[in-house]
């Protein structure tokens, strides 16, 4: 496709997420602005999984960003932007001494690193009642002051979390055209070639896995705003999984991968909300099914179509002879 | 400019490397040979950094060079293709080509993330060595599409990229037939004399190395047996019997 046709494309979908936000109902409003809040954070986790490294524990650290925003609005009385801010930075912080510990590893240990490290986190959540409110979490975290009011707070935030989303968008995208972007593509294919030309892998990885963070602790503190709550039931290693989850689904080897997973995931887990408990086990089967036909995840749906039906004109063009 | 003193790697209770010593002088092109086996591959590893040698010291350029990582080795302009995977086959050859530059760009830890205005530069440089190995027409090619000897100047364009003071080629001609083999070696010294870049290479066709090289080291088991000029090591008895057995 030439490249201004998918920036018309590109252009068109986001026009039609403005109307979206302003007339959608109360409960497709949350639906919306839960698929600004995964497709930022899934292309956040992409940015690590580029480099050919998992992380488990990524919802660990979109909690960082959200218990650092809800204490240091409701106990410090910082303004909730600074907070928001200050969420991707301890966020980030943590991710560095973590990535320095442990990316001199491959594969399956950082995996269990990261997963480790989130379950830690939450027990320290748990126990401790102060900062952290135990079980019960921290309420009444407060919405940004001086909002620019669209309708109501609830609007204003779909739009708040868009614009995260497509600086996080932005951001990956840029990543992935950069130096730093041919180098994490590079690594997965052939690391000891990459090294011998050059390049520190562990501090390429740790880039990844830092940066990411930001924008999923950034994420995290502006999710705790919208949600005015946070606990240690919010962000679990289930929703880590889901996040990696979301990624391959969508396919991670190309951009609009982990955007697409994340747009088509996200609403169809909500939309299941009908079934009720049932909703896991219908979603599982529908993955399942995705993940046996489309290898390559959903965005190799249109290649694969064009191929069957490329196959099925072929079938039908050659005369039968026999 | 790269001495081995006394070189000692052992795998379990494999003795791969054993007190190997070795010197290289400025514009040099040696050749290494010996059987499968030898330790050849493993003594480039330990030059290059993938492995620490249990003993022995490697200079470079009177530095001593012995265990560090291999990008700080690489920075230092010490290069080396390999020889099992030596591109990286998803990539374009210029995005191969453009990896090996790594060791030019000087970005800051942060700049490198957006960084697509000096990538414009970089594709230049590119450019200039795929003229070189005659790739510029297949420089949109994704590597894994494209032939093996092909593939192989891929290779040599990436260490190129990084213009190597000293370049370490592990079987630059094998699975190549002769035509390719002879093209592959007329680059190599002609990289070798017009760039002054010093090689050391290891290979297993022995009629190029003799005919190329200026001087020739031979491993067996482990140990340096013989070292010298070609005509002296082809006449050697300890190498006709490592090669053709007592």
């Amino acid at each position: 496709m030439p490249r201004s046709k998918k920036l018309f494309g590109i252009l068109v979908l986001l026009a039609m997420a403005v109307p979206m936000g302003i007339f959608a109902s109360p409960l497709y409003l949350d639906l919306l602005v839960m698929i600004w809040f995964n497709i930022g954070i899934v292309i956040s986790l992409w940015i690590l999984l580029r480099t050919g490294e998992t992380s488990c524990g990524h919802a660990a650290f979109v909690a960082i960003g959200a218990y650092t925003c809800a204490i240091t609005t409701t106990q410090l009385g910082f303004s909730v932007w600074i907070a928001f801010l200050l969420g991707g930075i301890v966020a980030m912080l943590i991710a560095l001494m973590i990535g320095q510990a442990v990316l001199h590893t491959k594969g399956i240990y950082f995996l269990v690193v990261t997963l480790g490290f989130g379950e830690v986190l939450r027990a320290i959540w748990l126990k401790m009642d102060v900062p952290f409110g135990s079980a019960a979490g921290i309420k009444n975290i407060p919405a940004p002051e001086g909002f620019p009011l669209i309708i109501d707070t609830f609007h204003s935030f779909y739009f708040l979390m868009m614009i995260f989303s497509l600086i996080v968008i932005l951001s990956g995208y840029a990543l992935s055209r950069s130096r730093f972007g041919l180098l994490s593509t590079a690594l997965v294919a052939n690391e000891k070639l990459v090294a011998a030309c050059g390049t520190n892998i562990k501090l390429c990885k740790t880039k990844a896995f830092v940066i990411g963070c930001f924008f999923a602790g950034l994420g995290g503190a502006i999710y705790a705003s919208y949600l005015g709550f946070i606990s240690p039931f919010t962000f679990t290693a289930r929703e880590s999984l889901y996040y990696v989850m979301y990624a391959v689904v969508g396919g991670p080897s190309v951009f609009a991968g982990p955007v697409v997973g994340a747009v088509i995931c996200t609403t169809i887990y909500l939309l299941l909300y009908a079934v009720g408990y049932y909703r896991i086990m219908v979603f599982g089967v529908l993955l399942l099914i995705v993940m046996l036909v489309l290898p390559g995840g959903l965005v190799s749906l249109p290649q694969r179509l064009s191929g069957l039906a490329a196959k099925f004109k072929f079938s039908r063009g050659t005369p039968d002879h026999a | 400019m790269l001495e081995l003193k006394g070189i000692r790697k052992v795998f379990g209770g494999i003795v791969a490397l054993d007190n190997v010593s070795l010197k290289l002088e400025k514009g040099e092109l040696l050749g290494l040979i010996g059987p499968n086996g030898a330790g050849k591959t493993t003594l480039f590893n330990v030059i290059g950094g993938v492995y620490k040698p249990d003993s022995g010291r490697v200079f470079f350029n009177g530095e001593d060079i012995t265990g560090k990582r291999p990008d700080i080795i690489a920075k230092r302009g010490l290069l080396q293709t390999f020889q099992l995977s030596p591109v990286v086959p998803p990539l374009s050859v210029l995005q191969n080509v453009a990896l090996g530059y790594q060791r030019l760009i000087n970005l800051s830890v942060w700049a490198e993330l957006f960084s697509s205005k000096r990538e414009k530069e970089v594709e230049e440089n590119c450019l200039e060595i795929l003229n070189l190995l005659g790739l510029a027409r297949v420089k949109n090619e994704v590597v894994k599409n494209l032939p093996l000897g092909l593939q192989r100047f891929v290779a040599l364009g990436i260490a190129l990229a990084g213009k190597p003071e000293i370049l370490l080629l592990d079987e630059p001609l094998a699975g190549l037939n002769a035509d390719e083999v002879e093209d592959v070696m007329r680059l190599i010294t002609r990289i070798n004399q017009e760039k002054g870049v010093t090689m050391l290479l290891i290979d297993h066709t022995i009629d190029a190395i003799m005919a190329y090289c200026h001087r020739v080291a031979v491993l067996h088991y482990g140990r340096k047996i013989a070292e010298g000029t070609p005509e002296y090591v082809q006449k050697k008895q300890d190498v006709i019997e490592a090669y053709l057995g007592t």
